[in-house]
């Protein structure tokens, strides 16, 4: 049999026409002055990329958000394989008081070679990339893109701002998930009207190929332009979180964020949160939590603050077995120390039943303790 | 006693010498050698000779040539003949020349990758070149991936990572393609049927993509012996290819004994276990010590005769540790020890499955027992090429079962020593399978307008696709316009995607045990059938059709069932025709409507019916290639009545059945067989021949060309087994084709073969 033929027994559908769609690509461009407001944040002049530097440009925390490109694209999937396409490109960056978003659309995909020389004379102007899981997406899709089309471009050599790892360590607790939308409409307060849900666009994009009918299309754009927007306020949202835990929607949150910036060695600032969580006080958990932490972290700066934080926490196992290696290498009150190790013990004993291993390990431990402790009393009374 | 003192002993052993079918022995042969290529960089030279080689076997040689004057080469030499170093050299020169250099070494299986890289690193340690030898697959930790992809030398993975990991995310993976050099394609001959057809189309998207990128690699590729390596390797790579066949390395005696259980029952036919002959063989050789690898066919009986034997090296006095199983699932580690020991003398016996027949570093043993014919005379060659030894004497024996095919391949030893009557069919151009790659081709590039993927009429394809809303065309490119990542959904192993998948829920929640076909499921996997899997009996509770999955739970019940199917045929188009004198023989494409209707419940051993049941299940249809056998032929005018011919054309189906794929080279499920007494267009006797796959695969094809040649043995087989009125490893039991159905299936059959014109 024909190929033809084989074909037509595979399936009796009948081919559609195919609408007339100009190959080119589009470029929407918009222009946002300050002061520029989303839900309750508000951007004007004074803003500057400040305290989110040091978290993800350590080694350059310094720069102007002048000097930042935002971008996000829009994608037929969600595989990072060569054939899944950036049908819209869209970048934002600050100029002259305002915040300006310029979105490649792709009508049809002949056009990606124009398309994508046009994104690149863009990217090649910078070298900061800000985005929310671009390292682990975006940035995939297009350099596959430039090297499909044989375009050689520096994206990937680019200091990368990805926004969405801090934003997961400090949201994902209090919010869930930390996707953009739930944290705009969760700590920014802002919800999006008539927002197109991400699933729907690659069909989207695939039925204005055959149909022609851009009227879905013009949600997806002003989808992608919002995302854009999300990501300076987000910035905007994670500067104001860093300095001042007071604006923080919830402990949860200040906690979070407490621990991230403790991981990341910023302790100046974790300090001031855990102290935050503490201070407030709606919620025991969090705040035994917190002094846990905290005092974790003070352990290595100043052990005798720690020590008033334990002793506030003696109910606690972690802290007793702590008090106990501060009076025995510390304070060298070794008396004190056996006394403590012997709560301890205690403690593990009434736990016992109710517990598992871990506590195996640590009563293990609190009982070593104790022989050396007696030992080292032995000593002492000798001498 | 030493090996051939156990060779006269077995000799003069009147009970095992009237038992054996035949016993050839094969003088020790010298090696020819050639000086390895003046032109090979020194210190590739070094290390060579500081591995202990000096001199190249001609073979290899020859083959190293052909590939450094850029010819696609296939090597085609048996077990132990120095293969590997057939593409080590070339690759490893190149790198020495050029360290940009990349290759990509394909391996059927994951488990072979490991073993066979060995030389290779070691080869590479001692030019000290630093070539970087990379295993990619599914095992491999996603940290390792960027650094394997940026600066991997050699690359070595299976067709299957190279299809989903590789070829749809090409841009990681630039360098190696930009850098190509060779491609090696080893075991070849183990792509072929559905599999091969796939890798073919997966070779044509690897070659698209490296032109791509600038590069056109040479392609190396490595097989057992079959009957058309170069054309084989030919269809796979789509490119000329030169054959290197004849074997110079040096051998030393051996001897290959075939040997067939004695009957035991003449009235059925039934032949003695051939697990228990293969344990009293085995007892011979380790009585005396003597190194010997036997193959069994399933992990079951690995288990069974490691512990009878080692019952019996108890008796007789021996360390039992001297007895190993040896099969898949065991560790590398266990694998590494077990082959220590062997090297050491602390084993001396090891079971083995035919998995792992290929590919082991295991040494060279003295004996090979092949218990049960493995299939194909490339794997039984494989297994008993790990008997042999440069300087002293081997043997290989072959211990038939009572399936017909293992019964006419021991009646028929020339095929074992002469030419291999096997060929490596594919058909790369099957449509469901060419779509399915097209599609993926699609995904990875954008096609161009003229672009031709296969076959002339690529673009027809490309506007079907389109129509589907697959594909977008736009200027003078196809755009893929799906969601989704077309390799992920198709499995290079299998025709379809929609596979059954067989669930044992006797221990909640259930776990998955096996696959099964979507044209297989109805007969083997309705409701309430019985389906054996690995040697256990399972109940179907219930088949659900619309999510593709059967329910069993573990049974042990004193019966099988056997489905019946109603099939009826269509022919849609006829492509080729022969006139002979009985009738004539056509091969075209036809559509298969089957519904599976009842199924009987066959008690074990005596085959009585014992009761039956409805399957209720929607029809299937399939169109496929085949070939059919219309015969003038008057079964009335013979004397036979109405139901006896039934018999016999069921008898002559279920012969042609088994021995059909000892030339095709497939499993006897690949093809399926339809008999009419009275077809009804023609009202003629006919045979339906054809492949069990939609679309076809190139089987039935080749029927046309061999025709005569499997007539005459389907006549052999029929009138050299010894029962009386049919049994199972021939025409099939007497309850099934009657009291008459051998002699009446054995006059049908002379009665083709005496009018060919």
């Amino acid at each position: 049999m024909k190929i033809e033929d084989q074909l037509n027994r595979l399936s009796k559908k009948v081919g559609r026409g195919k609408p007339d769609i100009d190959s080119t690509f589009k470029i929407y461009e918009n222009r946002h002055p300050f002061p520029l407001t989303l839900g309750k944040y508000t951007l004007n002049a004074t803003f500057q990329l400040e305290e989110i530097t040091k978290i993800t440009l350590p080694e350059n925390p310094a720069i102007d958000i002048k000097d930042v490109l935002f971008f996000d694209t829009e994608t037929t999937g969600l595989s990072s394989g060569t054939g899944t396409i950036p049908f819209l490109i869209g970048f934002g960056y600050f100029i002259n008081e305002s915040f300006i978003t310029k979105q490649f659309f792709l009508k049809s995909p002949s056009a990606e070679y124009a398309m994508l020389e046009e994104v690149n004379k863009i990217i090649n102007k910078y070298d900061y990339i800000a985005s929310y899981n671009g390292k682990g997406f975006d940035t995939h899709i297009l350099e596959s893109r430039f090297i499909l089309n044989r375009i050689s471009s520096r994206l990937a050599e680019l200091n990368h701002i990805d926004l969405l790892y801090p934003c997961r360590a400090f949201f994902r607790r209090y919010l869930g998930s930390a996707s953009l939308q739930n944290i705009e409409r969760g700590i920014l307060n802002y919800t999006r009207h008539d927002d197109i849900p991400g699933a729907l666009i690659p069909y989207v994009y695939f039925d204005f190929l055959k149909s022609g009918n851009d009227e879905k299309i013009h949600a997806v754009i002003e989808h992608n332009r919002l995302d854009i927007l999300s990501l300076a306020f987000i910035i905007k949202l994670l500067n104001t979180l860093m300095k001042n835990p007071s604006e923080s929607p919830h402990e949860l949150v200040s906690l979070s964020a407490a621990n991230y910036l403790k991981n990341k060695r910023i302790s100046g600032e974790a300090k001031i949160h855990f102290e935050n969580i503490i201070q407030r006080g709606n919620n025991d958990t969090l705040r035994k939590e917190a002094k846990k932490s905290l005092s974790m972290l003070l352990k290595r700066e100043d052990i005798h603050k720690a020590s008033l934080l334990w002793e506030e926490e003696k109910d606690e196992l972690y802290a007793i077995i702590e008090l106990a290696k501060y009076h025995e290498h510390k304070t060298k009150r070794i008396d004190v120390a056996l006394e403590i190790t012997n709560e301890g013990l205690d403690k593990c004993r009434l736990m016992r039943e109710l517990e598992n291993n871990n506590l195996k390990h640590l009563y293990d431990e609190l009982e070593k303790r104790k022989r050396r402790l007696l030992r080292k009393l032995k000593r002492n009374t000798k001498t | 006693m030493n090996i051939d003192q156990i060779i006269d002993s077995l000799k003069s052993n009147n009970s095992f010498m009237k038992n054996v079918t035949k016993w050839e022995t094969v003088p020790p042969k010298k090696g020819s050698y050639s000086s390895i290529p003046a032109d090979i960089s020194d210190k590739l030279k070094h290390a060579l000779s500081e591995s202990g080689i000096f001199e190249l076997y001609k073979h290899q040689a020859e083959a190293i040539s052909f590939v450094r004057a850029g010819r696609n080469t296939v090597i085609v030499t048996p077990t132990a003949s120095g293969k590997t170093l057939c593409y080590n050299i070339p690759v490893m020169d190149e790198f020495i020349k050029d360290s940009s250099m990349r290759a990509l070494y394909l391996f059927p299986t994951k488990a072979l990758s490991q073993d066979q890289l060995h030389e290779l690193l070691n080869l590479n340690e001692l030019t000290g070149a630093g070539l970087k030898v990379f295993t990619f697959d599914g095992d491999t930790p996603v940290s390792a991936r960027k650094a394997i992809r940026n600066v991997g030398n050699v690359v070595v993975t299976n067709p299957d990572m190279l299809h989903q990991g590789i070829l749809p995310n090409h841009t990681k993976w630039s360098r190696l393609f930009s850098n190509l050099t060779y491609v090696v394609i080893d075991e070849m001959h183990q792509y072929r049927g559905i599999f091969g057809s796939h890798v073919a189309n997966v070779i044509r998207r690897l070659k698209r993509i490296a032109r791509f990128y600038g590069s056109d690699p040479i392609f190396i590729l490595s097989s057992a012996t079959i009957k058309n390596p170069k054309e084989l390797a030919e269809k796979l790579i789509e490119e000329e290819v030169t054959l290197v066949s004849k074997n110079y390395a040096p051998a030393g005696e051996k001897h290959y004994i075939l040997y067939n259980p004695p009957v035991v029952n003449y009235e059925l036919g039934i032949r003695a276990s051939y697990i228990k002959e293969t344990m009293r063989i085995a007892e011979h050789f380790i009585k005396n010590d003597i190194k010997t690898i036997i193959f069994v066919r399933t992990r079951t009986a690995v288990e069974l005769l490691t512990t009878y034997l080692k019952e019996k090296a108890k008796k007789m006095h021996k360390n039992p540790e001297i007895i190993q199983g040896y099969r898949g699932g065991y560790l590398p580690l266990e694998r590494r020890n077990i082959e220590k020991n062997l090297k050491e003398g602390k084993i001396t016996t090891v079971i083995s499955t035919n998995a792992l027949e290929l590919g082991i570093d295991i040494g060279s043993l003295d004996v090979s027992i092949t218990a049960g014919y493995p299939g194909t005379i490339s794997s039984f060659l494989q297994q008993s090429g790990r008997a042999g030894r440069r300087n002293s004497t081997a043997i290989s024996i072959i211990v038939a079962s009572s399936a017909p095919i293992d019964q006419f391949m021991i009646n028929h030893p020339v095929y074992f020593f002469g030419n291999s009557p096997e060929s490596g069919i594919i058909n790369p151009n099957n449509l469901i399978i060419l779509i399915n790659h097209i599609k993926c081709a699609a995904f990875e590039l954008p096609f161009s307008d003229g672009e031709k993927f296969g076959v002339d009429t690529t673009d027809e394809i490309l506007k079907y696709l389109e129509d589907n809303g697959i594909l977008h065309h736009s200027g003078d490119k196809w755009h893929w316009t799906e969601a989704i990542y077309p390799a992920e959904e198709i499995s290079l192993r299998s025709a379809t995607t929609e596979n059954f998948v067989i669930v044992d829920i006797s221990n909640p929640p259930g776990k998955v045990i096996g696959e099964m076909d979507y044209f297989s499921a109805p007969m083997l996997l309705h409701k309430d059938a019985i389906y054996i899997h690995r040697g256990i009996q399972y109940h179907v509770d219930n088949l659900d059709w619309e999510r593709k999955k059967a329910y069993v739970k573990r049974v042990d019940v004193n019966y099988y069932t056997d489905a019946e199917m109603k099939t009826s045929i269509d022919v849609l188009h006829e492509d080729e025709e022969k006139h002979f004198g009985f009738g004539k023989l056509t091969y075209g494409d036809i559509s298969v409507r089957s519904t599976p209707t009842i199924f009987k419940k066959i008690k074990l051993f005596t085959h009585e019916n014992i009761g039956w049941g409805k399957i209720e299940l929607p029809e299937l249809e399939m169109d496929t290639s085949a070939v059919w056998i219309e015969l003038n032929y008057d079964h009335k005018e013979k004397g036979i009545n109405d139901d006896d011919f039934v018999g016999a054309m069921r008898g002559f189906a279920n012969v042609l059945r088994n021995i059909a794929p000892i030339h095709l080279m497939c499993d006897p499920r690949d093809i399926n067989i339809s008999t009419y007494v009275h077809y009804p267009k023609t009202d003629k006797p006919t045979i339906f021949i054809y492949d069990n796959y939609p679309n076809g695969i190139g089987l039935s094809r080749r029927l046309m060309d061999i025709f005569y040649d499997i007539l005459i043995e389907t006549g052999e087989l029929i009138t050299g087994c010894p029962c009386k009125n049919g049994c199972p490893s021939c025409v099939g039991p007497a309850l099934d084709v009657g009291v008459h159905g051998k002699e009446n299936a054995l006059n049908l059959i002379k009665f083709i073969l005496s009018h060919e014109n």
